[in-house]
């Protein structure tokens, strides 16, 4: 029972640390290094006035301790109501760039939110937002660059402010318990495998494609019946003559995409592995682009039929995990496979 | 950024940092000024013809160089000419190497120092007001550039908005926080000071020599006892009672035991002595009692007042005048007739003898026809009426002047000539004499009611002793040069150097014109502000506190409570209101009439269905006979059209203002009111 509870309570604090880390409402605020140098400046004006017994020298060390503890609150309040709404990044290919988006908002009716830095300190990024007006919300896009393929966790996003004097540093940490693929370089000059719809005579791909909605060739128009399917209708042709056709497709003489997931990745050293990986994601990514079939063969049973976007999502991230590993390379392909798709 | 961009946004940072290192040229060494011009004229030859800027490792190597040769000048860090100093060359090595706009915090910090400097030195208002425009630019340079560059007024708002807000926290925090005005540590300071020049001995020409400065001694107000004028304004500093050649006096070897001061029970005069580097106090005649803050103060048996320590910094002395019954005691009596041989070494033996004839006949003479020590001043003060002496404001230095040259040969003098002479023919002629040092007059500010006493009128006169054994006044410029004792030495020594008319006197002394007038004001202003910052020691603090029903301990609760409670507000005022539900407001309003007619929306009901529905009530209402509301259709049915309109502009705007949704909502009250007048 005791054990239970702790266990409960174990969970609970865990939980509500792990939301403090994603989402810091209040901000932090301690002096910037200026700002330890401007303190310093005042306390040793008060120790000239303590020690010569200064009265005017007391008056202005006073002034600026008053003045400090004024900027504290400033520097405070201008970051307080900000809030990131939205914070995203979708996955990318290593050819291109990563892109973050958010979206921050000032939440105050009344005050604006000046001279605000973003900083994402995993890609030394740093952004200057100059003004946040009450209850705007801006968006940023951050382009940056990813050094390799996988899964990675959402950096920490810091927004920080030294505004009005830089006396003071006042900061929000956000981040996200979210992670985003970095799928792997689109580069390659081979073939694509092409293979047969007629000429396939592997029975379990046979059944894909009779269970698929591939669609073949287009043959001909058929006037349309009750009994087609609205998405067959030719449009442009019924614009141009006023009558509802539907098309026709020959399944049977489709060209589909074939790759062997082992056969391409067996015995290949790092450099060229990395190469082959490359390789498939262009096959597949021109595969999604020109809306070719693509069948990837995993295992002798495991053939799976790439058709909507996310089965092509599925594979992309399949090859983004990808590891260099010869020996247990099949076995754990094949368990990738059969969890992501 | 280049060069020539920083400058042009920096100007104002720059000239402020200048105007704060020219404040403090009269405070540190010449060289040090020099240096400092070099630099910043090399920082100018930088800008105009495009020059490299000085490495870090050159203005590093400056920076060392100076530090030691500030510690051969000063042979200490500690004190404050030689930290200012340090200051002053480091803000314009500063200045020297400035390329970078990040390192323009640097150098407003330094700013800050090399301002607020100044104040060690001095607490006048001239340079007071000229350091606010200082702090402002200094702070205003804290603010991004950028926005400063592209709203400058906005800014220039901004920090007035926080100055406004410090300074009430900051008059508050100065009388409340606890105040230690003694010294902390006793600083050893190399200081250049040393305005107040009086030493233990004067010979012929010292105090000439000190009264060519016009640097302000001390001020004076007196409360009580308001008869003081120009003509008995003596204030006394030393007595010199040791006659070590006929024209050289000093103060006696012997000790004396000092006695504390008793404290001031009723304050008749207050003192603002500027820092002496000596440890000489002045007193008005018959003052019973001298008190300050800052020091103990002490006095001997000839009622000369001294401090514990040197005095430093500015320092208040508040004083008590009252009857003194300090008859002289026959030691002092002897001592003070103690004269020294004359020393026949010094003269030439022509001269020495002719006037040594002269000298003893003049004794013999002051002997046989005086009876009583007033006498025998009378005809000494007599002597030099008629014996055509002159008093002259330069009569050089000669410490081996003799005093029968003087008396018989060269006849003109300064007030010390005359004193020395006065008290030693009072000695030669049996009269117990002395001579005094201190100030005699000022300048009179009739408008704060204090005297200002400077240098110019530092003065030496004799006390000789009477038949009664007290100690009488005698000034023999009183009759030589009376106009000096009626004006001061200020004013006298413009009379002669300036060809003054007696007209220009009068209105100098009357502060009649303009120009003097103002001045008149400004040191008033002046001696205000100083004698307030240096009034308000721990007593006055105590004194305020007590008025306030407050202690030491229950201030700094209250600052405490004041901080945690301003930043209460701060949370408060900074919340922001939740943006009213303009929406359901509306529904309600329009509800709640609608219900009045039973035509309250339905649950599911669209908003435009409910409209029509309201209106085909209305339409059928309107048409049946039976109806006893006569209702103006037209207007009517635009009225709910509108009032609908505006409802649903409020609740699927989203990106409407909170100030837009308000006025929206507000001309929908209006309707719903204009309607239900309608309807009645």
């Amino acid at each position: 029972m005791v054990k239970k509870w702790f266990q409960k309570l174990s969970v609970k604090l865990k939980s509500r640390f792990e939301n403090k880390l994603r989402e810091q409402k209040k901000p932090y605020i301690v002096p910037s290094k200026f700002g330890i140098y401007f303190g310093s400046g005042i306390l040793v004006i008060i120790l000239l006035a303590f020690t010569y017994a200064n009265q005017l020298l007391y008056l202005i060390a006073f002034f600026y301790s008053s003045f400090l503890f004024i900027v504290m609150h400033l520097t405070n309040n201008n970051m307080k109501h900000l809030k990131i709404d939205s914070f995203f990044i979708p996955s990318f290919f290593r050819d291109q760039k990563g892109k973050i988006s958010i979206t921050i908002k000032n939440e105050h009716l009344k005050y604006n939110s000046r001279f605000v830095y973003l900083s994402i300190q995993q890609f030394k990024i740093k952004k200057e937002i100059l003004l946040i007006k009450p209850m705007e919300t801006i968006s940023l896009f951050i382009d940056f660059e990813a050094e390799q393929r996988g899964l990675f966790p959402y950096p920490q996003v810091n927004l920080g402010t030294t505004f009005p004097f830089g006396i003071f540093y006042s900061w929000k940490r956000i981040g996200r318990k979210l992670n985003y693929f970095v799928y792997p370089f689109r580069d390659g000059n081979k073939d694509l495998p092409y293979s047969d719809f007629n000429e396939s005579k592997d029975p379990s791909i046979i059944n894909k494609i009779a269970e698929s909605s591939l669609e073949g060739d287009f043959t001909m128009h058929k006037d349309y019946t009750q009994h087609d399917s609205f998405k067959r209708i030719d449009w442009k042709v019924f614009a141009r003559k006023n009558k509802l056709y539907v098309k026709v497709y020959d399944k049977e003489s489709r060209q589909i995409l074939f790759i062997n997931f082992e056969e391409h990745l067996r015995d290949l050293d790092p450099s060229s592995f990395e190469k082959k990986i490359s390789q498939l994601t262009k096959w597949i990514s021109i595969s999604l682009k020109n809306s070719i079939p693509c069948f990837i063969k995993f295992t002798h049973k495991n053939i799976e039929l790439l058709q909507t976007p996310k089965d092509y999502e599925n594979i992309f991230q399949v090859l983004a995990l990808e590891k260099h590993d010869s020996k247990i390379h099949g076995s754990r392909r094949k368990e990738a496979a059969h969890v992501s798709l | 950024m280049s060069l020539s961009k920083i400058v042009d946004s920096y100007s104002w940072l720059t000239f402020s940092i200048a105007l704060s290192s020219l404040a403090l040229v009269p405070d540190i060494p010449v060289w040090i000024t020099a240096a400092s011009a070099f630099f910043w004229c090399w920082k100018l030859m930088i800008f105009s013809f495009k020059l490299a800027s000085p490495s870090k490792i050159t203005t590093g190597f400056f920076s060392f160089l100076f530090f030691v040769l500030i510690y051969l000048e000063f042979k200490t860090y500690l004190g404050k000419e030689s930290a200012t100093s340090y200051i002053v060359i480091l803000a314009s090595l500063k200045l020297l190497e400035f390329t970078e706009e990040k390192e323009k915090d640097f150098i407003i910090l330094l700013g800050f120092f090399l301002t607020s400097a100044k104040f060690l030195f001095s607490y006048d208002l001239l340079f007071l007001f000229i350091s606010v425009p200082i702090y402002i630019i200094l702070t205003l340079n804290l603010l991004p550039s950028r926005w400063i560059k592209e709203n400058k007024i906005l800014a220039v708002k901004y920090l007035f908005k926080i100055f406004l807000l410090a300074a009430p926290l900051s008059l508050l925090l100065f009388f409340l926080f606890p105040r230690i005005t003694k010294t902390l540590t006793s600083i050893n300071i190399n200081s250049k000071e040393g305005v107040s020049g009086f030493s233990d001995a004067i010979s012929p020409g010292s105090i000439s020599e000190l009264s060519l400065s016009n640097e302000i001694a001390f001020r004076l107000e007196i409360y009580h006892n308001k008869y003081f004028t120009n003509k008995n304004l003596y204030l006394k500093g030393l007595v010199l009672e040791k006659n070590s050649s006929s024209m050289n006096w000093g103060v006696h070897n012997k000790h004396f035991q000092l006695t504390p001061a008793t404290p001031v029970l009723e304050m008749d005069y207050k003192l603002i002595l500027e820092p002496s580097q000596q440890m000489n106090l002045f007193a008005l005649p018959s003052t019973n009692s001298l008190f300050s803050e800052a020091h103990k103060v002490y006095y001997d048996h000839n009622k000369i007042y001294r401090t514990d320590s040197m005095i430093e910094k500015r320092i208040s002395i508040r004083g008590s005048i009252g009857v003194t019954n300090d008859k002289v005691s026959e030691e002092s009596k002897n001592l003070n007739l103690e004269l020294l041989p004359v020393k026949n070494e010094i003269e030439p033996r022509k001269d020495f003898s002719q006037n040594h004839e002269k000298f003893k006949k003049l004794i013999s003479e002051l002997k046989s026809k005086s009876n009583s020590s007033n006498d025998i001043n009378s005809h000494i003060l007599n002597f030099f009426k008629n014996g055509g002496f002159q008093y002259t404001l330069s009569p050089g230095i000669d410490k081996n002047l003799s005093l029968e040259t003087f008396l018989f040969k060269t006849k003109k003098g300064y007030c010390e000539h005359f004193a020395a002479a006065h008290a030693a023919l009072l000695r030669h002629s049996g009269v117990p004499a002395r001579v005094v040092v201190g100030y005699q007059g000022g300048e009179y500010n009739s408008l704060g009611e204090f005297w200002t006493i400077r240098q110019k009128d530092a003065h030496a006169w004799v006390e000789y002793l009477n038949e009664s054994f007290f100690w009488v006044l005698t000034d023999p410029i009183g009759i030589i040069a009376p106009n000096r004792i009626e004006l001061g030495g200020q004013l006298f020594s413009s009379y002669i150097s300036d060809n003054l008319t007696v007209q220009e006197i009068q209105n100098k002394m009357n502060s009649k014109d303009f120009i003097n007038k103002t001045l008149m004001w400004f040191e008033n202003l002046n001696y205000q502000w100083n004698a307030f910052l240096i009034d308000f020691d721990f007593d006055k603090q105590k004194l305020l506190l007590k008025e306030l029903n407050l202690t030491t301990g229950s201030a700094i609760l209250l600052l405490l409570f004041v901080l945690i409670g301003l930043s209460f507000i701060n949370k408060i005022l900074g919340r922001s209101p939740l943006p009213k539900p303009y929406s359901f407001l509306s529904f309600n309003k329009i509800n709640e009439w609608a219900e009045s007619y039973h035509l309250g929306k339905r649950d599911q009901e669209g908003p435009l269905d409910w409209k029509e529905r309201i209106l085909e009530h209305f339409k059928t209402s309107s048409n049946s006979s039976s109806s006893s509301k006569k209702i103006d259709p037209s207007l009517f049915f635009q009225s709910i059209d509108e009032i609908f309109d505006l409802w649903i502009q409020i609740s699927y705007a989203s990106a409407e203002t909170p100030a837009h949704l308000k006025s929206k909502y507000v001309t929908l009250l209006k309707k719903i009111k204009l309607l239900k007048k309608r309807t009645q």
